[in-house]
């Protein structure tokens, strides 16, 4: 028997375990860290449960290609000059740009370093990006842009150290449950408690303030909040004098009538007096944080959103010491550091610009390349809709599966059929695999060394536990044959800890993260030399970027609101025993036993009007598509609000959800779209 | 009385390994102690409890019950060697003593007492974690025990295999120390006991309302710790994982708080949140009691230590006898 120190695999939150091996490489459990910082020896039931799909018989197991119209066995070495053969004379035929990368915010650091080395250095384009378009492309656009770095700028145990919190949009213990307890405790232990949501989850039930605010009108409420704050004088005049700039736009926004507690209450649905009081409590608390996720970010207004949450930061100076901060809480387990490695179509690692001349100089010099590309590529949902009109010919993703994931799934399909070459790297046949050309068998994270990076920008090992199943290969190995079938001969290692330490040359704020520093516990970055201690809180003495700034921020409604043909707003996010497309909790006993099956969420007063009954089947239907689900009658949604979960293939809602994007981060509208409900037949 | 210092206790567990599959005490890369074979990091058998517990040993989170293949069905190989697991605390021993108890009701689980019937067990209590910490005597419920007196252990046998396993230590001593030992675990975790005791009454008296069961079901985030870390907690769920005619029969470990754990076919889950979290903590309190005449927490505290929010059956306890008494 063995067991393996590692890094949980689901959210962002890092928790440590150790994974318990027998003698015959069989995973038969875990054993929490009881030495972690991050869980102390705390686990949820996914973490409990995150080994089961590892060893599961549905793994891949041998290189795939498609020939007339089935999958056949290939070797390794056939596939790899098949790819870069097609790649090659893709990119001959129409250009280095007709080819896009999907990294994956599932693998690891030096993965999704690779990931983005293979797409710049060898096939010369920037067209490289991931899931966090999804999730925190806002995040990363809005933050960046107000502080001068888009991650969390506190950490996790500073809940527990802030007298008022304020969580919006993030059903917290259910997707970040070991951030969600400590929310919890901090309650118990006296702090004040805001919840902006509209659903009733599980923190709404103990809050001192539960804002129901319509879906899709954040910025309202939010804006409307920080008027409350400058009319009676709430605001911290001098953070905002020392430490900002632009405050006379945000005043010039805000103080517009239309912001006033009464009008935002109309536009809301959020009684005035809650607005004043939600203001009131967080601008008088000695410390006060706000937590969000998804529900900010996935807008059309998402950029919005967010500045509005560094905004309200800002305005009363709760950012720059611990128990306070905008604390965007990151979905997946490594989303973090698919960004900060770079797999994003307009920065290297570290947010270094690739339109930067000297910044791409540098990166030249270090990849032995004559030039890189110098144009901003296309993202996760750009190129899709590049490859739906022809102008994407080829897309190589790498553990991400768009068909569940992605906005109005009959669009992605065409868009991924429409494709010469599609090649999907992955854990298991998934819907998105199925349409391939070629299907590359990757590892899990159980088979592989290598880092993550947690939501509190912590970088923590994973640890190789048994051999990878069948024939397949580790991601980075796989990326790096890749590279030299291509004719690139500097992308060859002999592990994930020589990658890291390129990833330290070239990036400064991973540069003092090196693997002999983090054997036991992880560094938060920025950690600008190997002496350096980490960076529990960011924008300490002055922001990032200097000053933090205040921008425009109006209002902007949802691109799709109900109407007579479609009465309901439609909402998506999560349960806590799934986890995203369900490709490996669905493949895991007791979390799929546990919410087995699509369901809709919908009000009793609005199930009783259309004669829907409790776990009755229905449909579900917007412009988009319709799919079938369990109705889950419950006054945990409010009257004219339908919220289904996005994990399950057999009844996804991104069938149904509308593919419009914020203009600035590209990401699409999954929180709000029109949608009708009706029993069948 | 026989008497041993640490190092020769070391020594003498590492002289088991030829007959037992050794399991102890060990601090692993990052500090975190568990029970694990002498290879695995240096042993630690002064730093008292460990995490995990020992039950799963026998109990484990998955275990194979059989392959099939065509119709044909083959169990899994049985341990080549039984297992020796040392450094078990009373309230572990006592755990185990519980579930033994339970796969052997009526009738004897087979896959359990396999692993369980050869295996040698071994308590460690006394002062440990640098004097700093005392782990009370259990005097039962093991097959040896190794009491610390901060100097050396002193060795009581309650089986045959203890009783051999003692014959070969060859000093002794006075017991004197050892009977002081024994005196402060008469009077050690009393306090703890008797609230667990008087939840307990206030449950069985039917005091304790449903508002107060749903309060602690908001509370619960339904993680499964407690219960993955409970020592008497014995339930499972069995299930197929295979493709086409291959594969196999897994048992893993359940957990009571979950919906799918008590939901019918039908979809209507007769158990709802607060009644989940009620049962969790009146299994031990209430349905134990009326079975066994005991409670079903042998008072480890682990629950209570690794709650991400805070709801141990301690934390629980105290707040039903401070709200219903």
């Amino acid at each position: 028997m063995k067991r393996v120190l590692t890094t949980c695999p689901y959210c962002g939150t890092g928790c440590n375990f150790y994974l318990t091996v027998d003698d015959h490489e069989k995973i038969l459990g875990v054993a929490p860290s009881t030495e972690n910082v991050v869980n102390k020896g705390q686990l949820c039931i996914k973490g409990w449960n995150s080994f089961q799909f590892v060893q599961h018989p549905d793994r891949l197991t041998h290189p795939l290609i498609r020939r007339n119209g089935t999958f056949e066995r290939i070797s390794w070495d056939e596939v790899i000059r098949v790819i870069v053969r097609k790649l090659k004379d893709i990119q001959a035929a129409h250009g280095n740009d007709a080819v896009a990368f999907f990294s994956s915010a599932k693998t690891t650091n030096e993965e999704n370093y690779l990931m983005m080395k293979l797409a710049r250095a060898v096939f010369k384009t920037n067209n490289i990006d991931h899931c966090a378009r999804l999730c925190h492309s806002s995040t990363v656009t809005g933050l960046g842009g107000a502080f001068g770095s888009g991650a969390m700028t506190n950490s996790i145990s500073c809940v527990e150290e802030a007298d008022v919190i304020f969580v919006i949009g993030s059903n917290t213990t259910e997707q970040h449950p070991l951030i969600g307890s400590r929310v919890i405790k901090a309650k118990r232990n006296g702090a004040k408690l805001i919840v902006a949501d509209n659903r009733t989850i599980r923190l709404a039930r103990m809050a001192d303030l539960h804002i129901r605010h319509k879906n899709g009108t954040d910025v309202y409420l939010l804006n409307a909040m920080m008027q409350v704050i400058i009319e009676e004088g709430l605001q911290n005049r001098i953070f905002v004098e020392d430490r900002t700039e632009g405050y006379d736009i945000l005043k010039q926004t805000v103080l517009d009538r239309k912001y006033s507690p009464e009008q935002a209450s109309v536009a809301t649905g959020v009684p005035a007096g809650r607005i004043r009081e939600a203001a009131r409590m967080i601008a008088k608390a000695p410390k006060a944080m706000i937590i969000y996720a998804m529900g900010i970010t996935q807008h059309s207004h998402g950029v919005d959103n967010v500045r509005s949450c560094a905004h309200l930061a800002m305005l009363t100076g709760h950012i720059g010491i611990s128990g306070t901060g905008v604390n965007p809480l990151r979905g997946q387990n490594n989303v973090q550091g698919g960004c900060d490695m770079g797999a994003l179509p307009d920065v290297y690692t570290g947010y270094q610009a690739v339109t930067d001349p000297d910044i791409r100089k540098k990166f030249e010099t270090a990849w032995h390349v004559d030039s890189l590309p110098d144009k901003t590529g296309e993202t996760v949902t750009t190129a899709i809709n590049g490859a739906h009109e022809g102008t994407i010919k080829a897309i190589y993703i790498v553990g991400e599966n768009p068909m569940i994931s992605d906005p109005d799934t009959r669009h992605v399909r065409e868009a991924l059929k429409n494709l010469d070459l599609l090649v999907v790297q992955d854990i298991f046949m998934t819907p998105t695999a199925e349409l391939a050309h070629i299907v590359l068998p990757g590892v899990t994270y159980a088979e592989k060394d290598g880092t993550f990076t947690s939501t509190e920008r912590r970088v923590q090992r994973i640890r190789k536990a048994i051999e990878p199943v069948g024939d397949s290969r580790p991601d980075w190995r796989i990326l790096c044959d890749v590279a030299r079938e291509a004719g690139y001969p500097h992308m060859a290692y002999q592990g994930p800890r020589q990658v890291m330490e390129e990833i330290n040359a070239l990036t400064p704020g991973y540069k003092g993260i090196t693997y002999d520093r983090i054997e036991k516990l992880g560094l938060q970055w920025p950690c600008l030399d190997t002496d350096h201690p980490g960076s529990p809180v960011l924008h300490q003495d002055r922001f990032t970027r200097g000053k933090g700034a205040f921008v425009d921020s109006e209002y902007r409604p949802s691109m799709e609101l109900p109407d007579a043909d479609y009465p309901f707003v439609l909402t998506t996010g999560r349960v806590f025993t799934q986890y995203h497309t369900g490709t490996m909790t669905r493949r895991t006993q007791l979390l799929e036993r546990e919410e087995p099956e699509a369901f809709v969420e919908i009000h009793p007063q609005d199930a009783k009007g259309l004669g829907i009954r409790n776990d009755q089947s229905v449909s579900v239907y917007t412009r988009r598509g319709e799919v079938q689900a369990k109705a889950r009658v419950t006054d945990v949604v409010p009257p004219g609000v339908l919220f289904m979960p996005f994990h399950f293939e057999e009844g996804s809602v991104n069938v149904l959800t509308n593919n419009v994007l914020d203009p600035l981060a590209k990401i699409p509208e999954f929180k709000v779209c029109a949608a009708n409900v009706k029993k069948p037949g | 009385m026989k008497v041993i210092s640490e190092p020769r206790l070391v020594e003498l567990l590492k002289s088991l390994q030829s007959e037992y599959q050794v399991y102890v005490p060990i601090e692993l890369s990052d500090g975190t102690r568990v029970l694990g074979t002498m290879d695995e990091g240096p042993v630690s058998l002064l730093g008292g409890q460990v995490a995990a517990k020992p039950t799963a040993f026998f109990f484990p989170q998955m275990d194979s019950l059989f392959h099939f293949e065509k119709g044909a069905l083959r169990e899994g190989a049985s341990t080549a060697k039984p297992i020796c697991l040392v450094g078990l605390s009373a309230a572990d021993a006592a755990g185990l003593g519980f579930i033994d108890r339970f796969y052997n009701i009526d009738f004897g689980d087979d896959i359990y007492n396999r692993k369980r019937e050869h295996s040698l067990v071994a308590v460690i209590s006394g002062k440990l974690g640098n004097g700093a910490k005392f782990e009370p005597l259990a005097g039962k419920n093991c097959d040896i025990e190794f009491a610390y007196d901060g100097s050396r252990f002193y060795v009581s046998a309650y089986t045959p295999k203890g009783k051999a396993l003692e014959q070969r230590i060859t000093d002794e001593d006075s017991a004197l120390p050892f009977e002081h030992l024994q005196r402060m675990s008469v009077a050690h975790g009393q306090e703890s006991i008797s609230i667990l005791r008087h939840a307990s009454q206030l449950i069985l008296a039917g005091k304790v309302t449903d508002d107060f069961w749903q309060k602690i079901a908001d509370e619960c985030i339904a993680c499964g710790s407690c219960i993955y870390y409970c020592p008497t907690c014995t339930c499972f769920d069995v299930y197929d994982c295979g493709a086409g005619d291959r594969g196999e029969r897994i048992r893993c470990w359940d957990a009571c708080l979950l919906g799918g754990y008590s939901r019918e076919a039908s979809g209507h889950n007769p158990r709802n949140e607060a009644e989940r979290s009620r049962r969790r903590i009146s299994h031990k309190l209430e349905a134990d009691m009326l079975r066994f005449g005991e409670l079903g927490c042998v008072d480890c505290g682990r629950c209570d230590m690794f709650c991400p929010t805070g709801i141990g059956i301690h934390a629980v306890a105290k707040r039903i006898v401070d709200r219903f008494s």
